[in-house]
């Protein structure tokens, strides 16, 4: 468990994000709540379409140009990434937050050698170094990332790699600015079993090594319960729960993240012996989302409210905000965290930051 | 019911004119195994292990440079699933089926699903009428969950999990014995997997289906399955029923596929 002290490095309040599309607008994210303290392990789990990735993509302002994004916060060390200019972004992507995609085959250029990409991703950080200075970095980088023979390798073609040793390389990529914090977004997801343990093994050493916060995006709970200190779960574009990891895994009070802990198929159970726990239906239609908890349409313990708004979340310790336990009410005392959900509750448009 | 015997497949490395001769990569060695009927194998293995060549070679889509595979059917009669003449390769096309892993990829985006579903239908001997064949598109696609409303509709509208239906539905509709599914799980989310889980397991109750499984999954392929043969390099390294293979692992490289399945910490064992 990573200690949290100090300030926050993301802290995201009210963060909603939507896009004109031909049939209206698709509201991918809907009021996510974030905080990334140094040298802490977030993991964020969800379904494909639960808002997971774009909520990511916000966080280095790299969405597409028509993408509308409001937040009552969004900032990094304290800068206001709405209004932060494009040097400064250029400086907070890849410099202070590095980041590593699902695909590491698309990511790399074909035609140019992993050394020459990698001396070019560093030279961007450090243009006042000279060639030859750039090429032991690229060669240590590799072997801080366990690429066995570095500085032969750099002379090698994405093409003759593995996908696990990609991925690797991928994550020398995103540590050539020396960064706080690294989002990688389903590392692993295109990768074996074995080469996925290996990678994660790797992300966890260098997570101590560097004391590297990581935000760590994947809809396999049972992987980011390897990984992360703390749980926030999405769904439908909102967060429906988060805390530390092991209350959520433990004990999860939204009735998704039950769901979808059950749904964890565990090595040595047999279909004869025991039934699978399926969530049945789809995810929501993001371009229509109905008020309400978005969830409830293929929740088995759906009530009356639950049509009306999402079981709100309540702050317990100093790092979790989940929702309270079922059928007690939430204590008087604790702050119910705004939700922004229907339309009435939303803040008002001076408040919205728009870029 | 399906018969491997030694087969063995290796693949050039370059291909083309200019290529260096004599370079091979051997994708499949001495590979044999029976699948019985009513059974569920598995397939499981890494990446390059050799589990999709080995059902390519299953069901036909590649010759094996060596050994044989067969086939027996339901009223007993024999095919040479690797050298069949051209009357029992139209046969075989409504005896076996196979089931791709990725729908993106595997269901063409400008067609719609009435077309894809009925593509299948055309190569096979029991050539129907229009309105018979549409009714059975319709019944393929209520038997997978969806309704007789989709047919017009393209791919591209769909999920990626009732997109692996529509593959599914694709394999039903030339009422197959046996469909082989090619990782047909690993691109979904794991709530939607066990949804495709749960339809395959209710299928091959009700159509008495025998299925080849593969998939680089332990935990899915030995909860899915009755038997399972773990491949590396292009060889069977070891053969068990799902249940002995998940409670004690023998091989070496099956220790170490088990050991790299990630579990929820400190949990309750579902039940």
């Amino acid at each position: 468990m990573a200690e949290r002290g100090g300030r926050p490095l993301y802290q995201v309040a009210d963060l909603t994000v939507s896009f004109a599309t031909g049939r209206g607008l698709l509201q991918a994210v809907r009021g996510v709540d974030l905080e990334l303290h140094p040298g802490e392990v977030v993991g964020i789990v969800g379904e494909s379409g639960s808002g997971k990735s774009v909520t990511a993509l916000a966080l280095l302002r790299l969405l597409p140009p028509h993408a509308r994004i409001t937040a009552r916060r969004l900032r990094f060390r304290g800068e206001d990434l709405v209004t932060m200019r494009p040097p400064e972004l250029q400086r907070l992507r890849g410099g202070h937050v590095g980041m590593i995609f699902q695909e590491p085959a698309g990511s790399f250029d074909p035609i140019y050698t992993i050394g020459r990409s990698l001396a070019e991703t560093l030279r961007t950080h450090h243009p006042e170094l000279p060639r030859e200075a750039l090429r032991h970095r690229a060669a240590a980088l590799l072997q801080e990332v366990g690429i066995a023979q570095a500085a032969r390798r750099l002379g090698s073609f994405p093409h003759q790699f593995s996908g696990g040793m990609l991925q690797r390389v991928m994550i020398a990529h995103a540590l050539a600015g020396d960064p706080e914090v690294l989002i990688a977004d389903e590392p692993t997801t295109a990768l074996d079993v074995t080469v996925q343990a290996q990678v994660v093994a790797l992300l966890r050493r260098l997570r101590g090594a560097r004391r590297l916060a990581i935000l760590f995006i994947s809809h396999d709970l049972a992987l980011i319960g390897q990984m992360a200190d703390r749980l926030v779960v999405m769904y439908g574009g909102l967060v429906l729960e988060q805390g530390p990891a092991a209350a959520v895994l433990a004990e999860p009070r939204h009735p998704y993240a039950r769901a979808l802990l059950d749904a964890h198929l565990e090595l040595g159970a047999h279909y004869t012996e025991q039934p699978l726990r399926s969530i049945p239906g789809l995810v929501p239609d993001p371009v229509r989302p109905e008020p309400g908890c978005p969830f409830a349409p293929r929740c088995a313990q759906a009530e009356a409210r639950c049509a009306r708004t999402v079981p709100p979340l309540v702050a317990e310790g100093d790092s979790g905000m989940r929702p309270a336990r079922r059928p007690a009410a939430p204590p008087a005392e604790a702050p119910i965290l705004h939700r922004c959900v229907l339309p009435g509750a939303k803040p008002s448009a001076a408040e919205a930051a728009r870029c | 019911m399906l018969t491997l015997d030694a087969v063995s497949k290796r693949f050039a490395l370059q291909a083309g004119y200019f290529a260096r001769a004599g370079r091979f990569v051997n994708a499949v060695r001495e590979v044999s195994f029976r699948v019985e009927a009513g059974e569920s194998y598995g397939l499981v293995g890494e990446s390059g292990s050799g589990k999709t060549t080995t059902a390519r070679l299953a069901v036909g889509l590649y010759r094996p440079d060596r050994g044989a595979v067969t086939y027996r059917d339901r009223a007993g009669n024999r095919y040479e699933v690797s050298r069949p003449a051209s009357r029992a390769r139209r046969e075989l096309r409504t005896r076996l089926a196979y089931v791709f892993q990725d729908p993106a990829r595997s269901l063409n985006p400008r067609m719609s699903v009435q077309a894809i579903l009925l593509a299948g239908l055309r190569y096979t001997p029991r050539r129907t009428g229009a309105a018979a064949a549409r009714a059975r598109a319709a019944a393929a696609l209520e038997a997978v969950g969806l309704t007789a409303r989709h047919l017009p509709r393209r791919p591209p509208d769909f999920s990626g999990g009732q997109r692996q239906r529509i593959a599914i539905a694709r394999a039903l509709i030339v009422q197959p014995e046996l469909i082989i599914c090619d990782e047909i799980v690993s691109a979904l989310d794991v709530s939607i997997q066990s949804q495709i889980l749960e339809l395959l397991q209710s299928l091959r109750r009700e159509l008495s289906l025998t299925l080849l499984f593969i998939s680089h999954d332990l935990a899915v392929v030995t909860y899915f399955c009755d038997r399972v043969g773990v491949m590396q390099g292009g060889r069977l390294v070891e053969e068990a029923a799902a249940r002995q293979l998940a409670a004690a692992p023998r091989h070496r490289y099956t220790r170490q596929l088990y050991a790299a399945v990630p579990r929820l910490p400190g949990l309750r064992n579902h039940g």
